[in-house]
């Protein structure tokens, strides 16, 4: 598993695709921190260190997403490119196919989501007057991570299930956006229409728990926190399950 | 004992009502060019997916270096190199890069085994371009470099010189050659291209619709094709001693039904007739006989077909 994941790791570090990626995203961070500091030059008095780090809250929803890009780095469109037939066929079990591409998409995740939390929170301490809130801005974004990470994780694994089981990259982002992204509010409209059951399903959501530990991060209900893991690990826990089951007779072309 | 590298025994792949491979008995034993011929579309390349895992049996058995399932087969497979169909690499790597991934996912001890195999290939001097940009020799190449990296006892090769230039062919027969006299390498070999099967195999199946239609050593097959004159006469012994008294021919058989085979004299098969005619033989029929490969396996399938 060792070489699995090395391998893995040098494939993916020796493309543009993750440097260019990362550096997009850092340049819209830029952009968010020059508007920022912009309203504060021209006389904004409420810009400072802890209202901008307060809105990272609002950006969690993209670590859900994020994924679909660094599953993407990882799985490289491998049923339209047949390299998979490389590995199985030199006889490395599919198991750790599937677990190897999912732990190195996990760590490329968890590497770009420190990159880019660190850039901003950097910027940020950097660029904003620091007006006595420090403390609590910088207690809020652990909060914060604390929660979403596990959710995070669910995103990762369904996204992963998707590249393996959907042979399209195209059509696996589809599914895994309507996944993620539309079925809440599919739950919601039957939650209303038919039984409020649908609506107790919603909140077990990974987008709809995001947005929930967001407005109301300032309690810092660290038992929701715990309910975040339990529920995103047990997100990830079926997509593998449900992924391993169905790659393992999988024909390879 | 002659050690068996691969056996499969009734082994089956059907997708739905469509059988593609039908309870196939094939083996390979050690040492061996094993060339698979089959039309396209005979089943050659599914059996070929089924030995590598890239699909799974509906029946039969499978056995790899005396492995025949879980883990012991998944590591018999870390024996064998695997051509299979088109080479398929990250079209952004280069070819370096491209072995070395996989160099590192095997777990292949030294660096300079990428740069080794590469020069085997003759794809050293491909720097920085990426596959996408290669032609389908260099893709060919790359898929031979790719199978023959971790100096495998068995390679798995379908249509393998698919692309290559009248040159790269000689080269790489010469190469197959080298391995399997050098280092004992087994190869299994399918290939549309029946002249140049004929010029490496020391073995033959041959599979159409799915079934393996006969097994047959080189020699053996080299035997049955021999150029010769059939003649069918009412007596086909005395017929035998009338050409040797009359011509001198010694090299000839005499088969069942009054058949006598003649590999003597195949330029000037009318001074046979007349030889015959003479000794008071009784002529039924005479013909001048023999075939390649390609005439053989053509007239087991039962006519002119794509092979």
């Amino acid at each position: 598993m060792r070489n699995y994941l090395a391998a893995e790791c040098y494939k993916v570090f020796h493309r543009k695709y993750f440097y260019l990626t990362l550096l997009a995203v850092l340049v819209l961070e830029g952009l968010l921190l020059g508007a920022y500091w912009l309203t504060l030059n021209w006389g904004n008095p409420t810009v400072d260190f802890a209202f901008a780090a307060n809105t990272l809250g609002y950006m969690l929803a993209v670590g859900l997403y994020a994924p679909l890009l660094t599953v993407d780095m990882v799985f490289s469109e491998q049923y339209k490119n047949g390299t998979l037939k490389n590995e199985v066929a030199y006889g490395a079990p599919r198991v750790r196919i599937y677990l190897g591409k999912l732990a190195v998409s996990t760590l490329v995740s968890l590497l770009a989501a420190a990159v880019m939390v660190g850039f901003y929170m950097g910027g940020c301490w950097l660029l904003f007057p620091h007006n006595g809130g420090d403390a609590q801005a910088w207690a809020l974004t652990g909060y914060l991570l604390a929660g979403a990470l596990p959710l995070w994780l669910a995103g990762q694994g369904v996204v992963m299930v998707c590249y393996f089981l959907v042979r399209g990259t195209t059509v696996a982002a589809f599914v895994s956006v309507g996944i993620l992204g539309l079925i809440p509010p599919v739950l919601q409209a039957f939650g209303l229409l038919v039984t409020p059951a649908f609506e107790m399903v919603r909140q077990f959501m990974p987008s709809v728990m995001l947005e929930n530990l967001a407005s109301a991060a300032a309690g810092f209900r660290w038992n929701y926190v715990g309910l975040c893991w339990a529920v995103g690990l047990a997100w990830l826990a079926g997509a593998v399950a449900v992924g391993l089951l169905a790659f393992r007779k999988k024909e390879i072309k | 004992m002659t050690e068996q590298v691969l056996t499969t025994q009734a082994l089956t792949k059907r997708y739905g009502a469509h059988t593609a491979v039908d309870r196939v008995d094939l083996t390979v034993n050690r040492g061996e060019i094993y060339g698979l011929v089959g039309r396209n579309g005979a089943g050659k390349t599914t059996l070929i997916r089924m030995v590598t895992g890239q699909t799974l049996p509906t029946g039969g058995t499978l056995t790899l270096f005396g492995a025949s399932g879980g883990k012991e087969l998944s590591a018999a497979r870390a024996r064998t190199g695997v051509m299979v169909e088109t080479p398929s690499f990250y079209p952004y790597l280069t070819a370096r890069q491209n072995l070395e991934y996989y160099r590192i996912q095997r777990g292949i001890p030294g660096k300079s085994v990428v740069d080794q195999v590469l020069s085997e290939v003759d794809l050293a001097d491909t720097g920085k371009k990426t596959f996408k940009n290669f032609s389908l020799g260099m893709k060919q190449r790359l898929g031979l470099a790719l199978a023959l990296m971790a100096r495998p006892d068995f390679l798995l090769l379908d249509e393998p010189i698919n692309g290559l230039d009248p040159e790269g062919i000689v080269e790489f027969r010469n190469l197959l050659l080298r391995l399997n006299q050098e280092r004992q390498t087994t190869i299994l070999i399918s290939s549309h291209i029946l002249s140049e099967l004929a010029n490496l195999a020391t073995c033959y199946g041959f599979i159409d619709n799915g079934v393996m239609l006969e097994q047959i050593s080189a020699r053996a097959l080299e035997e049955k094709c021999r150029a010769c004159i059939e003649a069918r006469v009412d007596d086909a012994s005395r017929a035998a001693l009338v050409l040797e008294k009359a011509m001198g021919i010694r090299d000839y058989e005499v088969l069942p039904g009054n058949v006598l085979r003649i590999y003597a004299c195949l330029d000037a098969p009318q001074r046979v007739t007349q030889a015959l005619v003479e000794g008071g033989v009784a002529i039924r029929g005479i013909e001048s006989r023999g075939a390649n490969l390609e005439d053989y396996f053509l007239s087991m399938i039962g006519g002119v077909r794509h092979a």
